[in-house]
């Protein structure tokens, strides 16, 4: 007799431990759902092409339009100096100066500027990889100087295409050279999945 | 909590079988936390050995050589930078800073880097943290000489002691600059880098300790001695590496680029932080292969354990016998076996923490002093916590095998045991 009810007891006792711990799964999961519909609402972040971030009327061959570069073998001085040329033209990159300020989410490669063994807080997003071997490189205008946020990435994921979200700065660093650059501060960064479907 | 009472009194009766168990189980926790332990400092060390710095020039060599050579002074360069080359890049557009190294002399072990006073402001390690001097300040002369925490340690130097120079990068050598001894002028304070075994000079030190010596040895009818050096041009006519600062990040790669396909010398630019990435790519096969086989070595213990208490529950049957003929239920003797693993495992588990940590305090001091990794003997981290979850979660699995031979022991056996 004592046994049965012994029995009893420990299946409601286990009944009841399954049941704390479902809950427990579906509330969690509840308490992050309302958070990030909380954040979508405010500020929806626009979905942005690389080739928005250079001026519509820009044409860095411009200086070369001239010139039939194909003729050139790679080792003639002419076509060096022609690509240093091109190369000038491509630094001084002017930036889209309405994008200032807009919450806008692009997808690129991390190269890293800041970081640790387990975080890069700091790293150029540009939009294709190995950016530092493929020449040519890419110019200013292609390329965001980027602070992540509370999310950052493992330094041995940086091989990996990631979606950078955030809000665009365009700063005005050295005037008299022209330079200028994209920024954002404060990125939250996901992983880049190709989708399939088109 | 009658159970595990149960458990260690059973356990505590075979105390010989029992020590062995959580002894091997001990050694294989170790070895895979010591090889997590190694791996993650190690990573932890070269990472924060450079910070704030856009770019490395050097000799076009191969980036991971390039990057191994100039800041873990690991290998040597193939080839030198002219001044020129220097002065150039210095003036290029986009270029805020340049500190050249100049790398291939050494004292006692301990690598000779010839710089300028600039290096020690502008310099920076472990997320922009500067350097600091304990002791003395940098140099103010062409014969002073600023040691790394660990290098004035090891020597015993104190501001002011003299210092000779040695040719070659050898742990002994045996061409000695000794005409032209150079004093301590400061002390850096550590830093867990590779700086700590250095010593650093200024440029024209470098160039005044060659400046009798051709093709690499000293010329005894042109000996200029040291004070009649100060009167020759000492600025050097090439240096190793270059660290560049930019005006802004975004430039790294333009000037990368000019930098890669410079027309009068072949150089190399690196970002740093890509060549770290690379560098650890290479080393991720032997970190995975390692891990592998802690993991193994694990797997191993586990089974020995197994093996331990299988063979020893045909001794036990008399046991069994005598925990049903008090009221023990068959599934009480299977949580019983199962509880024995467990506990076994703990046991083992918390040897191997204690063996680790008693190794790395009797071991680290050498491990700093020949290699300069830095391992800390501190509270388990996350991710070894993680594994340690896992070990016990593979003794809850393998714990089954015996629980579930002793349950079919007391339903065969019933209360006495026929053997």
């Amino acid at each position: 007799m004592e046994k049965i009810i012994v029995r009893n007891t420990s299946l409601k006792i286990i009944r009841l431990w399954l049941f704390t711990c479902c809950t427990l799964t579906l509330v969690s999961c509840g308490i992050e759902t309302p958070q990030s519909t909380n954040e979508v609402a405010s500020m929806q972040p626009r979905e942005l092409e690389w080739s928005e971030l250079m001026p519509k009327d820009y044409d860095p061959n411009r200086v070369i339009a001239d010139v039939d570069i194909s003729e050139f073998s790679d080792s003639d001085p002419r076509a060096l100096r022609y690509s240093k040329m091109l190369r000038e033209a491509w630094s001084d990159a002017p930036v889209v100066s309405q994008l200032d300020g807009q919450n806008v989410k692009i997808p690129g490669f991390a190269v890293p500027i800041e970081y640790d063994e387990k975080n890069v807080s700091q790293f150029l997003l540009v939009p294709y990889f190995g950016a530092c071997i493929h020449s040519p490189a890419p110019p200013s205008n292609q390329i965001i100087n980027v602070q992540s946020g509370d999310t950052g990435i493992n330094p041995d994921s940086i091989w990996d295409p990631i979606w950078v979200t955030g809000v665009l700065r365009t700063e005005r660093l050295n005037t008299e050279a022209g330079d200028a650059s994209y920024s954002i501060e404060s990125a939250v960064i996901e992983p880049y999945i190709e989708s399939t479907i088109d | 909590m009658k159970v595990i009472a149960l458990v260690f009194s059973s356990l505590l009766n075979r105390k010989f079988t029992t020590g062995l168990t959580v002894f091997t189980i001990g050694l294989s926790v170790f070895l895979l936390l010591g090889v997590e332990r190694v791996r993650t400092e190690t990573r932890h060390g070269f990472t924060n050995a450079i910070s704030a710095t856009d770019l490395i020039v050097g000799a076009r060599s191969g980036s991971v050589q390039l990057l191994l050579y100039s800041i873990f002074h690991i290998g040597n360069a193939t080839n030198n930078i002219s001044y020129d080359s220097y002065q150039y890049i210095t003036n290029m557009r986009g270029v805020d800073w340049v500190i050249p190294l100049s790398l291939g002399d050494s004292h006692r072990g301990f690598r000779v880097v010839g710089t300028t006073d600039e290096f020690f402001d502008r310099y920076k390690y472990s997320r922009e943290r500067p350097l600091e001097f304990i002791h003395g300040a940098p140099f103010t002369d062409i014969y002073h000489a600023v040691l790394g925490a660990e290098a004035a340690a090891q020597l015993g130097y104190q501001v002011g002691d003299p210092l000779v120079v040695a040719h070659g990068t050898g742990s002994v050598n045996v061409l000695k600059h000794e005409d032209k001894p150079f004093s301590v002028s400061g002390i850096l304070g550590r830093t867990g880098t590779p700086l700590d075994r250095a010593v650093f000079i200024p440029l024209e030190g470098i160039t005044a300790i060659h400046i009798d010596w051709s093709q690499g040895v000293p010329v005894p009818s042109q000996v200029v001695d040291a004070e009649s050096v100060r009167e020759l041009e000492l600025m050097p006519e090439s240096v190793t590496t270059l660290l560049v600062g930019l005006t802004s990040k975004v430039h790294a790669f333009k000037v990368q680029r000019l930098v890669n396909e410079f027309p009068s010398e072949p150089l190399l630019a690196i970002i740093p932080g890509i060549a770290l990435q690379e560098l650890w790519r290479v080393m991720s096969v032997a970190e995975k292969a390692l891990i592998g086989i802690s993991v193994m070595v694990i797997l191993v213990g586990l089974a020995g354990m197994m093996t331990a208490i299988l063979t020893s529950l045909n001794e036990r049957r008399r046991e069994i016998a005598i925990l049903r003929s008090v009221g023990a239920r068959p599934v009480d003797i299977f949580s019983l076996l199962m509880a024995e693993s467990i506990v076994l495992v703990v046991a083992g588990i918390a040897w191997g923490v204690c063996i680790l940590h008693l190794l790395i305090v009797l071991f680290a001091p050498m491990l700093q002093q020949s290699w300069g990794i830095v391992i800390k003997a501190g509270m388990l981290s996350s991710k070894e916590w993680y594994m340690i979850l896992n070990i016990i979660g593979l003794a809850i699995v393998i714990g089954i095998v015996p629980g579930y031979r002793a349950y079919r022991y007391s339903l065969n056996d019933g209360l006495s045991v026929r053997t």
